[in-house]
């Protein structure tokens, strides 16, 4: 290069580069307008939030309604429809200070007594409310002024909080007068949510659209709480059993956003469509897979039988069945999201042939027949099954399986008429509910300690306490072996890539505020 | 034929009363509990125990059975166990959706399987015969569901003349409606044509060896003329027995076909109340289609007197 042209050359290279940097689009700034159209796997059950435990309502309801406090992007506790709250030293009264100004889609304030009437309502037995159980504790609700309400407890049950904010059943405020109005039979729900129910046409489609007069609460997003801001005028979810179908109609642009991609096609998703502008994203959730051990039933009641299936089986093999690989290995009903969650709850048993051998002859296995219980519901219930039975059987253990419905399989679970039972579960934020099944495979009547730590945990907030007892109840569940956890199960979902500011939140729940559509 | 279309329908009331009995104790001999499958996993017994009172599901069968069948009198089918609505809105919204489907995809599977059934049977034996058999063999052994992914596939993601998914009724716009109705009316079609063409086919060959088409031949009449006017009016009552069966089939339900489309239809209402045990929505969907399916029955016996001048209804 000559000596004279470099400077130019210099001059030239900076000013591109500065009109490359100038040039180049900052943050694409939030877009109202559009509709957003949604496929989902199945259809709502109802549109009455307490009447149902489907998570796709609570998903879908949950833009409509908004609950009393909800759970934050690491499940803990955080503020929605409550300001704050309070709770007394004995934990027997908790105070919520309601926002004020949130208006119903009616156009009416959300008031001290729509809480009120909301929890009195789902502890009503008239009312197919399915947690009843975890407000059992609740005395009695007093309205103390028109934006204060105080629940007096008959004992100590902190868990409550957790169940209030729970993603299902959606323990959503509900406006009295329009409930009271509309009778048990709700055909227009009316919520406090950024969007309003417009139409649910059953398997065509449920229809929102942007609520005008919603007012999102300050700070930044953060699960159900936070900023919520409707830049989209309407969502529209798609019901598509199908899941080719679902997927073609995602390249067919008929759908913006597919909230479930079966794993079985995420290579194709990823070689293939990516290159069509859709996006795929993966994360693993708190849901977890296992098997359910019951502790009062022939041979299985056995611990060093037990102990024996622990040693059996290799979890990535069932990993690999039920999920395609899908899910990150974890061994703990505390999942690793959870707030409450140490790395003490990895600690489980590795496969070891021998060991479960040598168990087996100690526990006096004679080649009895042990059933496991699992329907084809969810292909990974299945998977989970054969992968199991498989890894039994190369240790000698004379496992069959027990396929049957659905209905029937739940009727199994409850009424202890199983062996081995396949089960898998969405996320429990708190653990105490998680630890709610050991009183269906008979832990609890063996080792009452279990009952005893459910207590304490559900008697404080205090983290520091409740690692310690979730630590405790985990050691006692590697001493007795009354399940098997394998993994906490991935999500897939993919969208259009003009879609902005959606992510995959790992507790499962859909959330469409802070998201728009490029136009 | 007044007097018999009266007595046929007055023939549907113990039908239906025994349909109505069978349905309501075969669903409840299937294990599982509705309740426990609507409340989920933290129910406890004595939410279950009050929800199960206050749908009255603790009384015993035998009442439960008389104040069902004296609501459905009343023309009350009850209200769905998990949607709390009530099943005959449920059926009065799904219904139009599956006959649209289903009328749709007889119409298409007739203009198919007639001329088809009709030429395989004048070309006895020839290559054209064994083409079309073979054509409609393909059509009964194809899988509904993988014909309906295919179709979807081709004609809906690559050509991208109709839609994949959703459904617009044909009252609300016409037009529109038909995109969404045709891939899966053509995708039902092939399989029932091929059923149809079957049974034409050899109902033709029993009617084309009879003296009368030979006199009609011999009289001078034109060939087309001895096909559709003797032959295949003489030859269609045992076709039409099939399509009235196929046709009542479809129209309780074309389950996969509804599926794969994502059509809101009465088969997949029914298949998703058989897994919730949702007993009223079984129960109604069930006694409905019963009803459907007898009336088509009569429709087609009536329709017989046409095609046969000798059948007569005293």
């Amino acid at each position: 290069m000559k000596k004279g042209t470099y400077p130019v050359f210099l001059a030239l290279l900076i000013a591109s580069v500065i009109l490359a940097v100038s040039s180049t689009p900052l943050a694409a700034a939030p877009q109202r307008g559009g509709t957003l159209n949604i496929g989902i796997n199945t259809d709502i059950t109802a549109i009455d939030p307490h009447t149902t435990t489907a998570a796709i309502t609570a998903s879908v309801m949950g833009h409509v309604y908004e609950r009393l406090i909800g759970l934050g992007e690491n499940l803990e506790l955080v503020p929605v429809l409550a300001e704050r709250w309070e709770i007394s030293d004995d934990n027997l009264q908790i105070t919520f200070y309601l926002r004020k100004g949130k208006l119903f889609h009616n156009g009416q304030e959300m008031t001290a007594d729509d809480v009120k009437f909301t929890f009195d309502r789902i502890r009503t037995p008239e009312i197919k409310f399915g947690r009843k159980k975890d407000f059992a504790d609740i005395d009695r609700i007093e309205v103390v002024d028109k934006y204060t309400v105080r629940f007096y407890m008959k004992k100590s049950n902190l868990s409550m909080l957790y169940s209030m904010a729970y993603l299902s059943p959606l323990v959503a405020v509900v406006c009295e007068d329009e409930v009271e109005k509309q009778g048990e039979k709700m055909t227009n729900p009316i919520g406090t949510g950024p969007y309003k129910f417009v139409e649910w046409k059953p398997d065509r489609h449920i229809l929102l659209e942007r609520f005008e007069k919603y007012v999102p609460q300050p700070g930044p997003k953060n699960g159900f709480g936070g900023e919520r801001v409707a830049y989209l005028d309407k969502l529209k979810f798609i019901p598509i059993t199908e899941e080719s179908a679902a997927t073609m109609a995602l390249l067919n642009k008929e759908v913006d956003l597919l909230v479930y991609v079966p794993f079985g096609m995420v290579e194709q998703f990823k070689n293939n469509y990516a290159k069509k502008g859709i996006v795929l994203e993966e994360k693993t959730s708190p849901n977890w897979g296992e098997i359910q051990i019951h502790m009062q039933k022939p041979v299985v009641e056995n611990l060093k039988f037990r102990q024996a299936m622990a040693y059996a089986i290799d979890r990535d093999i069932v990993l690999q069945a039920a999920l395609k690989g899908h899910g990150t290995p974890h061994s703990s009903w505390v999942a690793r999201k959870n707030a409450y969650y140490t790395p003490f709850h990895d600690k489980w048993y590795e496969k070891d042939t021998a060991k479960a051998k040598k168990l087996l002859k100690e526990a006096g296995y004679n080649g009895e027949e042990v059933n496991i219980s699992v329907s084809k519901k969810y292909p990974m219930h299945f998977g989970i099954a054969v992968a199991v039975q498989s890894e039994l059987q190369a240790v000698g253990i004379n496992a069959k399986l027990k396929v049957m419905e659905w209905a029937n399989l739940i009727k199994a679970m409850y009424g202890n008429d199983f062996e081995i039972l396949i089960c898998s579960h969405t996320a429990r934020p708190d653990p105490v509910t998680a630890y709610f099944y050991m009183k269906l495979n008979g832990m609890e009547e063996k080792y009452p300690r279990m009952a005893q730590i459910k207590e304490e945990a559900a008697g404080t907030l205090d983290t520091q306490k409740r690692i310690a007892l979730f630590e405790e109840a985990h050691q006692m569940c590697i001493d007795t072996v009354p399940s098997y956890v394998f993994y906490n199960q991935n999500i897939v979902q993919a969208w259009q890539d003009n879609v902005k500011g959606y992510t995959i939140w790992e507790a499962g729940m859909q959330r469409y505020w802070g998201v728009w559509k490029e136009k | 034929m007044l007097n018999y279309s009266i007595r046929r329908l007055l023939y549907f009331i113990p039908t239906l009363f025994i349909v109505a009995f069978m349905v309501f104790f075969l669903v409840r001999l299937i294990p599982g509990d509705p309740i426990q499958v609507m409340l989920g996993d933290g129910a406890n017994p004595e939410t279950i125990a009050a929800v199960r009172e206050k749908m009255g599901l603790d009384r015993p069968l035998p009442i439960q059975f008389g104040i069902w069948l004296g609501s459905v009198v009343k023309g009350d089918f009850g209200t769905s166990i998990q949607t709390n609505r009530p099943v005959l809105q449920s059926i009065r919204e799904r219904f139009p959706v599956t006959i649209t489907l289903t009328t749709l995809a007889l119409l298409f599977s007739l203009l198919l399987s007639i001329p088809t059934g009709m030429l395989a049977a004048v070309y006895r034996n020839t290559g054209k015969d064994y083409f079309f058999m073979l054509l409609t063999i393909l059509g009964v052994s194809a899988p509904v569901f993988w014909l309906g992914l295919l179709s979807l596939l081709v004609f809906s993601v690559k050509l991208g003349w109709f839609p994949s998914i959703g459904f617009v009724p044909i009252w609300e716009d016409f037009w529109t409606g038909l995109t969404y109705l045709i891939l899966p009316a053509v995708t039902l079609a092939l399989h029932m044509a091929a059923v149809v063409a079957r049974m034409t086919r050899s109902s033709m060959l029993e009617v084309l060896r009879l003296e009368y088409i030979t006199h009609a031949r011999a009289k001078g009449l034109g060939e087309g003329k001895v096909l559709i006017k003797h032959a295949l009016k003489n030859a269609f009552g045992p076709t039409l027995t099939t399509i009235g069966i196929q046709y009542g089939q479809l129209l309780g339900g074309a389950v996969i076909t509804e599926s794969v489309f994502s059509l809101p239809g009465l088969g997949r209402y029914v298949m998703v109340s058989i897994h919730a045990r949702d007993y009223p929505a079984v129960q109604g969907c069930i006694l409905f289609m019963a009803l459907i399916y007898v009336v088509i029955n009569l429709v087609v016996d009536l329709m017989y007197t046409y095609f046969d001048p000798r059948i007569e209804y005293n």
